[in-house]
């Protein structure tokens, strides 16, 4: 089976990191793991035992490395860039890391980073020589996941993803992949025959149950975040309500593309002369960039004028399924492509990758780009302040806009609901982030950052709880807590910890009584806004321009009375 | 109009001592066998059920089950000394029995037999109640007086040894069992068993009623002059323990007007969290921040104190108050009992966090 190492499943901030350890470490020949993890300290992109920064370095480090929790999320991210072909190992020593040319394209990627990580996930191929994988599986792993739910009417779970196309002895051998197909859809109908085909490859492998559906993170991460696949429900398929993920239409055209490409692997090179080989590698490098939305076109019609030579090998088939920096190594590489690390590129070309990528200007834009947590308006706001313009254009009046408002977003989950209360408080004015995923540190779901008085924000979309409870004011408290003991950012004790929900309590005697609790016992503030207020602030900069007072927000205890502020 | 009628009690024998002796001290024999009374005339017996009037076994007494400091908590006053009601007396036999597929073998009941009849064995818990040559059967009820007299003679005898020693084996067993019990038992079971155990350790402890939300911490518990607030988290929502106890202690606080340092705030919980939990770090925030210290305590700490017949409650606010580096409570519980316990690591999490 393909194991994914999994130092984090959320995509953005893995691509982000990437960005920062390149900037960073890119004057270097070579850097190291501890050199990695220093960066995403400096950066406050990692953490050990719930701490960020400098801290969370000491509390890490230990005298055995392998339980080092630090080094050891260094070593994951470092694996899965290995495999993306974004670093590479020296030739002298595996541990000492070189940044690749193929790399500094994704930081070059400024208007859209996903389409060259789209590329990089499908280069993605066992073995190789630049990663030592444990498993003798000769995969294409996404291609052939990919594959999988196209021939499962575009259906599949994480454990059939283990048993079938992850734990392929070869991907390319028809008769083995139909076989897989075959035997998958044997077992549907009984969740039994699953199971015990997934006790067979954890016995077989000696792996655990739970170790085995970890790895599986990555890729279902990756699926899920290039709209490849989504998360879908299904009660028929084994007679009990299972998840699965679903190939969208946009998953479905990538699988297209995959069945027109020829899927060439390292192994196959060596059968071929060395300017086939070359010319292989240029092509389907470029093929890459070209696809990645780089403008190469002319570089590649040139290589691709003589295409017809490697008719053998590609078999009439234009598109090259082959990442040259994902399974070939350095030192051949560096035979055809510019050798970007450290002293091996000029000063001249290293200014011109770091200026064509001002630091601050590629995350700004990547971010907006990319990121829910983004500082600046993405399409959700965009998509709300056209909601209340329009509203008010047809009913001239702010508290009927709102109740429309409240109703489109009735049935929100969390996933459209943080990021909405997010973008509003970016829009009324504050610095408002979202907290990533799984980061376990960051307890509150967003905060608005500000020199002084940052405020936790706990959220409470409506498909969690229509009205707001204690268990949010307790989350609130918590928040309060955490955020003050940690620092993460600044805040000061008598600054308000926020609760934002989608309608105020049912019972507010309640919660009141506790906000008074907890404000005589410990001395903390907790402010309650509903959507309703929420929008009345966002209408009332909209479209009466008033701005709302920050200082009220910062001491706001209690519930929010929006027409006072 | 019809009468209430009222059920019949059925017609209790008794038993008493052999005349001219008394009890000297007991040997309780850590569980291996029935433990051994020895008596003033260099005799010895195994206890024997002498069917009291007012099962302690049983049923706490109304007085036991009240709180003096805080006398308006809204408590549960459920008075059955088994949380899995797994010892009962029925009408029609003459003393009480155990079903042993809901015994957890938490040694609640067997603390509580004044004359040391009850016994933990590796099969549940046994009640001896044949008679012997010092405990003889009596053809009629003992007056309340003359049994009074009878308990309060037991109760100054020497005790050695403990109810039951802990094992590797025995914690396990003992985790199985509370696991495959708790999907059968109530939403109150994890709140009624932390109670009595805490009772049975020397600390008066309420549980709060059911449904009653204007006070929510589970347990409330007075020692001395201090006052515990327990939250019990037997699921693997053991995250929200921290946050909810603040919650209690600030209720304390803020409407009861108790001093902070005299608060002992405790998570009762069924196994520690492990080490990359979370938990561990929320509770050292909390102390940074609000220098609460919060106590950790797992179900399988507080029995494994009944079985050593531990009986002196907590004496500080922060006596099993788990430092976040150290992941155990194995330290502070053997300065408890004056000895080290007899486990290498028992029941994952029982002791030590797991890694």
């Amino acid at each position: 089976m393909i194991r994914f190492p999994n130092p984090g499943s959320d995509i953005n901030s893995f691509i982000r990191i990437y960005k920062e350890i390149f900037i960073s470490l890119n004057n270097k020949d070579k850097f190291s793991l501890d050199d990695f993890s220093s960066i995403l300290i400096e950066k406050n992109l990692a953490t050990s035992c719930g701490y960020m920064g400098q801290e969370a370095l000491s509390r890490s480090t230990r005298e055995d490395r392998t339980r080092d929790p630090l080094y050891n999320q260094s070593k994951m991210y470092s694996e899965l860039f290995k495999s993306l072909g974004w670093i590479h190992p020296t030739e002298e020593k595996k541990l000492d890391l070189k940044l690749t040319y193929f790399g500094a394209h994704l930081v070059a990627a400024e208007q859209d980073p996903s389409a060259i990580f789209k590329q990089s996930v499908l280069g993605m191929a066992y073995p190789n020589p630049i990663i030592n994988v444990k498993s003798s599986n000769k995969i294409r792993p996404f291609a052939a996941i990919l594959k999988t739910m196209y021939s499962l009417d575009g259906l599949i779970t994480r454990d059939e993803m283990i048993v079938g196309p992850l734990s392929l002895k070869d991907d390319r051998d028809d008769i083995e992949f139909n076989q897989m197909i075959n035997m998958l859809k044997a077992m549907r109908g009984d969740f039994k025959k699953l199971q015990k085909e997934m006790n067979k490859v954890s016995r077989n492998l000696s792996i655990s149950m739970n170790t085995m559906c970890n790895y599986t993170r990555f890729p279902i991460g990756v699926l899920k975040w290039t709209n490849w696949a989504s998360d879908v429900s299904n009660k028929s398929i084994y007679k009990k309500s299972i998840p699965f993920l679903e190939l969208t239409s946009i998953g479905n055209n990538v699988v297209k593309e995959i069945i027109n490409s020829i899927d060439i692997r390292n192994h196959d090179l060596e059968k071929v002369d060395s300017d086939s080989k070359r010319l292989i590698v240029l092509l389907s490098f470029f093929q890459i960039l070209n696809k990645s939305g780089f403008d190469v076109l002319e570089t590649l019609n040139e290589y691709q004028k003589d295409i017809k030579i490697l008719n053998k090998v590609i078999r009439g088939k234009n598109n090259i399924l082959f990442s040259p920096f994902q399974e070939l190594d350095l030192k051949y590489l560096n035979t055809i492509f510019p050798d970007i690390s450290g002293k091996h590129i000029s000063d001249e070309n290293k200014r011109e990758i770091i200026d064509s990528n001002n630091k601050e200007h590629i995350l700004t834009h990547y971010v907006q780009a990319n990121n829910t947590s983004t500082v600046v308006t993405d399409g959700s706001t965009i998509d709300i302040i056209k909601q209340i313009q329009d509203y008010f254009k047809q009913y001239q009046n702010i508290d009927n806009v709102i109740d429309k408002v409240c109703n489109n977003y009735i049935y929100s989950n969390k996933d459209t609901f943080y990021p909405l209360i997010s973008d509003i408080f970016n829009y009324l004015g504050f610095n408002c982030e979202l907290s990533r995923p799984g980061v376990n540190y960051q307890r509150w779901d967003a905060i608005i950052i500000d020199d002084e008085q940052s405020i936790p924000i706990e959220i409470k979309s409506p498909g969690e709880e229509e009205y707001l409870s204690l268990k949010s004011v307790r989350q609130a408290l918590e928040n309060k807590i955490v955020l003050l003991s940690r620092k993460s950012y600044p805040t000061l004790p008598e600054t308000s910890s926020l609760v934002v929900g989608y309608k105020f309590p049912n019972e507010r005697a309640e919660v009141n009584r506790l906000l008074l609790d907890i404000h005589k016992s410990y001395g903390f503030i907790i402010g309650i806004i509903d959507f309703y207020s929420l929008l009345f602030l966002t209408c009332k900069k909209l479209i009466l321009k008033k701005s709302i007072n920050r200082s009220d927000l910062f001491k706001l205890h209690g519930f929010i009375n929006a027409k006072d502020i | 109009m019809q009468k209430i009628f009222k059920q019949l009690k059925s017609k209790k024998t008794f038993k008493s001592l052999k005349s001219g002796i008394r009890p000297v001290k007991v040997e309780l024999n850590n569980g291996n066998s029935l433990p051994e009374i020895h008596f003033s005339d260099g005799s010895i017996s195994p206890g024997s059920c002498i069917h009291c009037i007012k099962p302690k076994c049983i049923e706490y007494s109304e007085s036991e089950l009240q709180l003096d400091l805080i006398k308006d908590f809204p408590m549960d006053r459920n008075n059955h000394v088994c949380p899995t009601n797994a010892i009962q007396w029925p009408i029609d036999s003459a003393c009480p029995i155990i079903n042993n597929d809901y015994c957890i073998s938490c040694g609640i009941c067997v603390s509580r037999c004044p004359v040391y009849a009850l016994t933990i064995t590796d099969r549940g818990v046994i009640i001896n109640d044949s008679p012997n040559d010092n405990f003889i059967l009596q053809d009629e009820l003992l007056d309340e007086a003359n049994f009074n007299r009878l308990l309060k003679i037991f109760s100054k005898i020497q005790t050695n040894g403990c109810y039951f020693t802990e094992t590797d084996k025995r914690i396990s067993t003992l985790y199985k069992r509370i696991n495959s019990l708790i999907p059968h038992l109530g939403s109150q079971f994890p709140n009624h068993l932390s109670r009595n155990l805490l009772i049975s350790i020397g600390i008066k402890t309420a549980m709060r009623r059911r449904g009653d939300t204007y006070i929510r911490m589970d347990l409330i518990a007075e020692l001395n002059e201090m006052i515990g607030t327990g939250e019990v988290e037997f699921s693997n929502q053991v995250l929200d323990a921290p946050r909810n106890i603040l919650d209690d202690v600030a209720i304390l606080i803020a409407r009861y007007e108790i001093n902070k340092n005299s608060v002992i705030p405790i998570i009762v919980c069924l196994s520690l969290p492990n080490q990359r939990s979370e938990y561990w770090q929320i509770i050292q925030d909390i102390f940074n921040v609000l220098k609460i210290k919060i106590n950790s305590v797992t179900l399988g700490v507080l029995i494994v104190l009944v079985w050593s017949k531990y009986y002196a409650g907590f004496t500080t606010n922060d006596i099993l108050y788990i430092e976040p580096s150290k992941y155990s409570i194995k330290e502070k519980v053997e300065s408890l009992l004056g000895r080290k316990l007899n486990i290498s690591e028992g029941y994952p999490g029982f002791i030590e966090s797991l890694k």
